[in-house]
């Protein structure tokens, strides 16, 4: 123990460091009841390797106190060394996901987001770069209700990742893109929703998982809120889950063939029928949701077909009594869904058009804003390509068929003169 | 000249309407000018649909006698039960007709094996084809399609060709099979040397096919491009002259724009000799033509009724008139860039609430680009600002465009890392970098993904 310690003291560069200690970790994992006394001797800060050595051994230790132990882990990640625990990223993620475990066994979700946060920015060299723990602070985000936390982390779009840093796994690319659909759904966000659950269940696959199939049933109930419409499979989507995913959520299909419809009273009455399962996976207010904005979408459309129109028609078009409908629309022009004005005095509504005329200094930034990302998205296709050309696989199977083809050709030549 | 010529025309046409085809259905020379099968299923379809007591009994009485001068015990069974006793059941015709008919089989048949002995092309085709007119007379459609089907090895000249089309053409439409009448009227119409008698049996059958299957416009079409016969029996075995004007005027007022229906339609010199045929229809098309709703609108609600009656027709008169309709309020939109509903609403003989509500689904199915104000009781065309919606999409296609190539690059970095969703054993475990396989791995369809992204990018 005390040359594990002073291998931590003593060596500086990160990579000989971890080399060396993981020489120890058979013997960190057999003295258990030492590792406490071995973390007072070791500052978080300067021997951050060190001590997340000890911090991973403790992890199977059947005795340890929980709660010390998630202070301990919280104390760490709140204050290692980035460039130390970078090489060791595959133990970082490792306690981690533990260190998430124990949080939501012990109910204490939100202290894990700040620490967690600072793993994703740690082990990442840019926002793109995907890593396990993205999923595990998610998730934590999610069960503490602090969805508006993770969206500067689900906003960055990823398109990478690090398998040798991480050993990151297909569960955890999924569940990440799961939890992200999740968060933008609460927070009303559809489309960056339906984007999200609509990678977990067109990932490559040559299985159906049960990630896709909860995450295909929220896409389809998502589409029906965003679009009204059922969805159909993006051409992409692997054979196997197109096949068999729909026996899954017979519920979802049928409801959303209901949906298409557009027949109200219907639509209640399957909401009703399948109520069990839905509730059962926790989607039900997505249900109810999918059915609320039908009087949206007709709301909508009358904006479109009329220029002015009385509350009385508008609720006798909907279906709602009058009162509501009022409250409605109001709540319809404060989302600014709709542009409106109503006339008390005479209980006319009067809809105008989308005063958004993409002029001004806004548009301008937006546009830069996206130009830059295209510009940088290229830069990143063009380095992927390289890599993709110069690969020594892609240029024998090149030659091959190069071979192939003048093969082709000479044996036609051949042909030819034989006649 | 054109005007004045409709002007006059225009002010007969409400008396003329009374005359042929009016309320008072004259079901004796409608039904005169269809013979055969035909005629008996649409007596039949009249007596069915009717819902006059005196047209209905009519119809069932000259069905039985027609049916009666044919073989077809079957058809004769199904009068009988449907006109819930208005016919007796004549028994010893039934008894007359099973033997007549069984003893004609069994003559028919040896006809045919004989035929088929000699092995004379000629003598086995046309045993086949009695085989199969006798099944058809008789009412067993399977057995008769399957004879005319057979009659197909042993034609030798274009006119053979002809005939065996015609034959399946005909039970096809009888016993409703459209499937079969489009396949041999293209094979009759590619057969070489054809009379203009067949080219125009041809092009009813066509049209008739596609009016069935709801393609208004191609029947439309067909039906125009029939050459006009004096001699209507023809094809009277299938369709009246009267029908083909009436058919193909109702469909291509439901289809086609004005420049169409003038061209193709009023000025056509070939159908213009139908539609003199059915003066209401072509008065009709011509109010239409020249906007005049209210009246055009009324003449077609007096024809309703008895198109009603047509066998055919029945089941699409409403999808048309709906159809029609919708068109004259487009049309009649179309020139204003504000329209007053209430004067609108006499043009088409209707009441305000009526017709917004008409307009509203209108507009709800892009058909008009306009939005009524519902207080003042206009409608107003609307103005799309090109600009905003050009920068509304461009928005909408940069961003999904960036989300989507995210996604791509990442599946392919999955791929390249052989991180695939696959059947438990590796789920668990860490994929392994990279594999043994590497770049090796990738599937084709991804390197094409990939250039397809590329091309994107260059566009």
């Amino acid at each position: 123990m005390e040359q594990f310690i002073n291998e931590c003291r003593n060596t500086n560069n990160p990579k000989t460091l971890k080399a060396n200690l993981s020489k120890f970790e058979e013997v960190l994992e057999r003295s258990h009841q030492n590792l406490d006394a071995a973390l007072g001797h070791l500052d978080p800060k300067l021997q951050s390797l060190g001590y997340l050595f000890v911090l991973n051994a403790k992890i199977s230790d059947p005795n340890k106190n929980i709660n010390l132990f998630v202070g301990q882990i919280q104390n760490f990640f709140l204050t290692f060394a980035p460039e130390q625990i970078k090489v060791a990223g595959t133990i970082v993620c490792r306690v981690a996901r533990h260190f998430t475990e124990y949080l939501i066994k012990l109910k204490l979700e939100i202290k894990g987001i700040a620490p967690l946060k600072r793993v994703i920015n740690s082990l990442t060299d840019k926002p793109t770069q995907l890593t396990p723990v993205h999923s595990d602070f998610l998730q934590l985000c999610i069960l503490s209700k602090n969805y508006s936390l993770a969206l500067p982390v689900i906003d960055a779009e990823v398109n990478e990742f690090n398998v040798e840093q991480t050993q990151i796994n297909i569960k955890d690319i999924l569940t990440y893109f799961y939890y992200a659909g999740i968060i933008y759904a609460t927070l009303k966000n559809y489309k960056k929703a339906l984007d999200a659950f609509k990678f977990v269940f067109t990932a490559p696959a040559t299985a159906l998982s049960s990630i896709a199939i909860e995450a295909y049933k929220k896409y389809v109930l998502i589409h029906l809120i965003e679009y009204g419409v059922a969805p159909s499979f993006p051409r992409i989507t692997s054979n196997v889950v197109q096949r068999n995913i729909k026996t899954h959520c017979k519920p979802y299909i049928d409801f959303s063939t209901t949906y298409s419809t557009n027949n109200q009273v219907d639509i209640q009455t399957k909401a009703l029928q399948n109520e069990e399962s839905f509730k059962r996976d926790k989607n039900f207010g997505l249900v109810n949701l999918a059915i609320k904005s039908i009087t949206r979408r007709n709301i909508k459309k009358l904006t479109q077909t009329f220029m002015t129109l009385s509350i009385r028609d508008i609720s006798e078009k909907v279906g709602l009594p009058p009162a509501k409908t009022e409250q409605f629309v109001l709540k319809m022009i404060e989302d600014k869904e709709i542009f409106a004005t109503i006339n008390q005095k005479d209980g006319m509504v009067s809809f105008n058009e989308n005063p958004e005329d993409f002029s001004g200094p806004q548009t301008l930034l937006n546009l830069e804003k996206h130009i830059q990302k295209v510009a940088q998205l290229e830069s990143v296709i063009r380095s992927v390509d390289e890599t993709l050309t110069l690969s020594t696989p892609f240029l024998k199977k090149l030659l091959n068929e190069n071979r192939k083809q003048s093969m082709f050709v000479e044996g036609g030549i051949e042909m030819d003169e034989n006649q | 000249m054109d005007e004045d010529d409709s002007m006059v025309i225009d002010s007969g046409s409400s008396s003329n309407a009374n005359a042929s085809l009016s309320n008072e259905f004259d079901i004796e020379s409608y039904i005169n000018s269809y013979t055969g099968l035909t005629k008996i299923l649409r007596l039949l379809f009249i007596a069915e649909y009717s819902e006059d007591p005196k047209l209905k009994s009519d119809a069932f009485k000259m069905a039985a006698s027609e049916v009666m001068k044919t073989s077809n015990i079957e058809l004769y069974h199904n009068i009988v039960t449907k006109s819930n006793g208005l016919i007796k059941f004549d028994s010893q015709w039934v008894d007359n007709t099973t033997k007549k008919n069984s003893s004609t089989i069994d003559k028919l048949e040896q006809d045919l094996n004989v035929a088929k002995a000699n092995i004379v092309k000629d003598s086995i085709r046309i045993a086949q084809s009695d085989l199969g007119e006798f099944y058809y007379r008789s009412g067993d459609y399977s057995n008769s399609l399957k004879c005319f089907v057979r009659t197909r090895d042993y034609c030798t000249s274009s006119k053979h060709i002809l005939n065996m089309c015609f034959n399946i053409i005909k039970v096809g439409i009888d016993y409703s099979n459209y499937s079969h009448v489009f396949t041999y009227t293209t094979k009759a119409e590619q057969t070489p040397d054809i009379d203009p008698q067949s080219i125009a049996k041809l092009r009813a059958a066509t049209g008739l096919a596609n009016l069935e299957s709801s393609k208004y416009k191609f029947a439309a079409k067909k039906f125009i491009e029939t050459p006009f016969e004096q001699n209507a029996s023809v094809f009277s075995d299938i369709i009246s002259p009267q029908d083909i004007a009436i058919y193909g005027g109702l469909c291509a007022l439901a289809t086609f724009d004005r420049a169409e229906l003038k061209k193709k339609v009023l000025d056509d010199a070939v159908f213009r000799n139908y539609l003199e045929l059915v003066p209401e229809v072509r008065e009709l098309i011509r109010d239409f033509y020249a906007s005049k709703y209210a009246p055009c609108l009324n003449a077609l609600d007096k024809l309703k009724p008895v198109l009603l009656l047509d066998i055919h027709l029945r089941a699409h008169v409403d999808n048309l008139y709906s159809r029609i309709r919708s068109k004259a309020l487009i049309q009649y939109i179309s020139p204003y860039v504000s329209v007053d509903l209430v004067s609108m609403a006499t043009a088409f003989n209707t009441n305000i609430q009526q017709l917004e509500r008409e307009i509203s689904k209108l507009i709800m199915d892009d058909s008009i680009n306009s939005r009524i104000d519902s207080h003042n009781k206009r409608l107003y065309s609307r103005k799309i600002d090109q600009r905003s919606t050009t920068f509304d999409k461009s928005m909408q296609v940069g961003h999904d465009f960036i989300s989507n190539t995210n996604h791509l690059l990442l599946r392919l970095e999955m791929l390249n890392n052989n991180l695939t969703v696959n059947n438990g054993r590796k789920d668990d475990k860490h994929g392994g970098p990279g594999g043994p396989f590497g770049f090796g791995n990738i599937p084709m369809e991804l390197i094409q993904q990939q250039q397809q992204m590329f091309a994107q990018y260059q566009r």
